[in-house]
């Protein structure tokens, strides 16, 4: 059916009515010829069919009105459950139609608003759990951070004190290196007077031996004075038994004089001078005998001296070597302890590296610990700022749920459905 | 007078000169049993024995110090020979006026105890017999 607007059915009406009016005047025109009479009567009929017209045309115009009025009363309670009829083409039923999708619309606009309230429930709940969970959670987090700052401010005042037995640590060890360096020099010395004493004393055993040496010539004149005045002795001895022989004659010599008597006087002085030269010869062997002896007693002792000293000299140079090996096992043992100490330097030295690096890291580690501190103390105010956020959201969820609250009741307002 | 003075354990001992015949040393001395202590024994001297009596057991009970240059002295009186060992043989001295086997001063002063061939001949003559065993 085509549309057909107010305004053209009030138009074709009129049109009507003119048509009616003019046939009315034609026809009472041709049987009455009466222009006026015409005039006249139509003019009733018309006014007649106008009114009857007007009437008609009104009442449905205020009925279908009225209809949208009472169903925009019953939407305006809520009611979104009537159907609105449509019933002609004209702008009414443009209107009805309008009316009727602006319900549908509603109808649908509410259904949403109740889907997307109960999503808001829903969502409330889950944001309801969600929140207390965040709030248990940030309690968590708020205790664990607290833990954390203590923990971070025991760290940190820990690992200060950490460092700073370390920096003593590193100040005794520095010690320690420049002593292990001092000992290294002296040992260095040491080792080079260990050497010095080695080449002293080697050169003292050769001068030694040469000394023996020397000594061993020095001796063989000695040796050969003794075996000379051994020589001399044994003529001593022959001059002596010589003596001897001589006193023994001259006495016997003397005791025959005397018993030559008068005739043996003159032998007896003879026999008295030869006893007197043999006495004197015993006399002087004798003292020979003790020059002679004093000679090889003397000599025995330079002998027994130069023995000695030889002794002496043998000893000295066992000595020696000994002095020599112990200066070798020493130079060895000096040279080990170099090394060792050397090497007690290096690591002393790379452990003052070690120490130091440690040191650092300490002090890194004292500040991240620092750090993780205030972090955490951030922390803290962060979950006492995000609880008192919470709180703030918590309000407006309350707000939200008034707010559904209030939708809720207000979708329950709304009559969507017939019966 | 001249005596041969002799020391036997430090006592001077003197024999008129008259009466020795030698004086040496350096002799073998040959054992003989059955004589006396002091007597050791007979020595052969140019083509005669003499008997060899210790002076120093003999006078003293004492053994004379001995050795290879010990000198013996070799008496020779009427037929007799007698060879007597002393400490230490002095020598010749002079003596004034002697009384035989009695006591005299030398001209230093020392006492002498002068003895005779017969006496010292009667005094081992005194003497028991020794011992079969030669030494």
């Amino acid at each position: 059916m085509g549309r057909t607007s107010l305004k053209n059915k009030l138009l074709l009406a009129l049109l009507g009515l003119l048509l009616t009016v003019m046939t009315v005047v034609g026809i009472v025109n041709y049987l009455t010829h009466n222009f006026f009479l015409a005039q006249a009567l139509s003019t009733v009929i018309a006014l007649g069919v106008g009114l009857l017209f007007g009437i008609i045309f009104s009442n449905s115009l205020v009925k279908r009105l009225n209809m949208l009025i009472n169903s925009a009363r019953e939407i305006s309670s809520g009611d979104l459950s009537r159907e609105i009829a449509l019933i002609s083409n004209d702008e009414i039923r443009d209107l009805e139609d309008i009316f009727s999708k602006m319900v549908q619309e509603l109808r649908r606009m509410i259904l949403d608003m109740k889907n997307l309230f109960d999503q808001i429930l829903t969502t409330k709940i889950q944001l309801n759990d969600f929140m207390r969970r965040i709030v248990q959670n940030n309690y968590e987090i708020d205790r664990s951070a607290l833990s954390i700052a203590r923990g971070s401010e025991s760290q940190s005042a820990l690992a200060q004190k950490t460092a700073d037995q370390i920096d003593e640590g590193l100040l005794v060890m520095e010690e320690m290196a420049g002593q292990s360096a001092r000992t290294v020099t002296r040992i260095a010395d040491a080792k080079v007077k260990s050497e010095t004493g080695e080449t002293i004393a080697r050169e003292t055993l050769i001068q030694f031996k040469i000394s023996l040496q020397q000594m061993t010539e020095y001796a063989k004149p000695i040796h050969r004075l003794a075996a000379e005045v051994d020589k001399i002795r044994m003529v001593v001895r022959i001059i002596e038994e010589i003596a001897q022989k001589t006193d023994l004659l001259s006495l016997n010599a003397s005791i025959e004089a005397t018993r030559a008597g008068e005739m043996g006087k003159g032998f007896a002085l003879v026999a008295e001078e030869i006893r007197t030269m043999a006495e004197n010869s015993k006399i002087s062997s004798k003292e020979i005998g003790k020059i002679v002896q004093g000679i090889l007693q003397d000599n025995a002792e330079v002998i027994i001296s130069l023995q000695k000293n030889q002794e002496g000299l043998s000893s000295g140079e066992q000595i020696i070597h000994r002095i020599i090996t112990a200066f070798g096992d020493t130079l060895a043992n000096v040279n080990h302890i170099y090394l060792e100490v050397k090497d007690i330097q290096d690591v002393t030295g790379k452990q003052v590296k070690e120490m130091r690096n440690f040191l650092g890291q300490f002090q890194d580690l004292s500040r991240l610990a620092f750090e993780n501190l205030q972090e955490a103390q951030k922390t803290i105010q962060a979950t006492r700022n995000q609880n008192a956020d919470m709180k703030g959201i918590v309000a407006t969820m309350k707000a939200l749920n008034e707010l559904s609250e209030k939708m809720k009741q207000t979708q329950q307002r709304f009559k969507l459905t017939a019966g | 007078m001249e005596i041969v003075a002799f020391s036997v354990d430090g006592r001077l001992y003197g024999l008129e000169a008259q009466h020795v015949n030698r004086v040496i040393e350096n002799v073998n001395i040959f054992s003989t049993p059955f004589m006396p202590e002091c007597h050791m024994g007979l020595l052969f001297y140019r083509g005669e024995l003499y008997d060899v009596i210790d002076a120093g057991i003999l006078f003293n009970q004492k053994t004379s110090v001995m050795d290879s240059h010990s000198r013996i002295i070799l008496m020779k009186w009427n037929r007799n020979k007698l060879a007597i060992i002393p400490d230490v043989v002095v020598g010749l001295v002079w003596i004034d006026d002697p009384a035989i086997d009695q006591g005299a001063l030398t001209a230093h002063g020392q006492m002498i105890d002068m003895i005779t061939p017969d006496s010292l001949w009667n005094r081992l003559l005194k003497l028991s017999y020794g011992p079969g065993k030669i030494s």
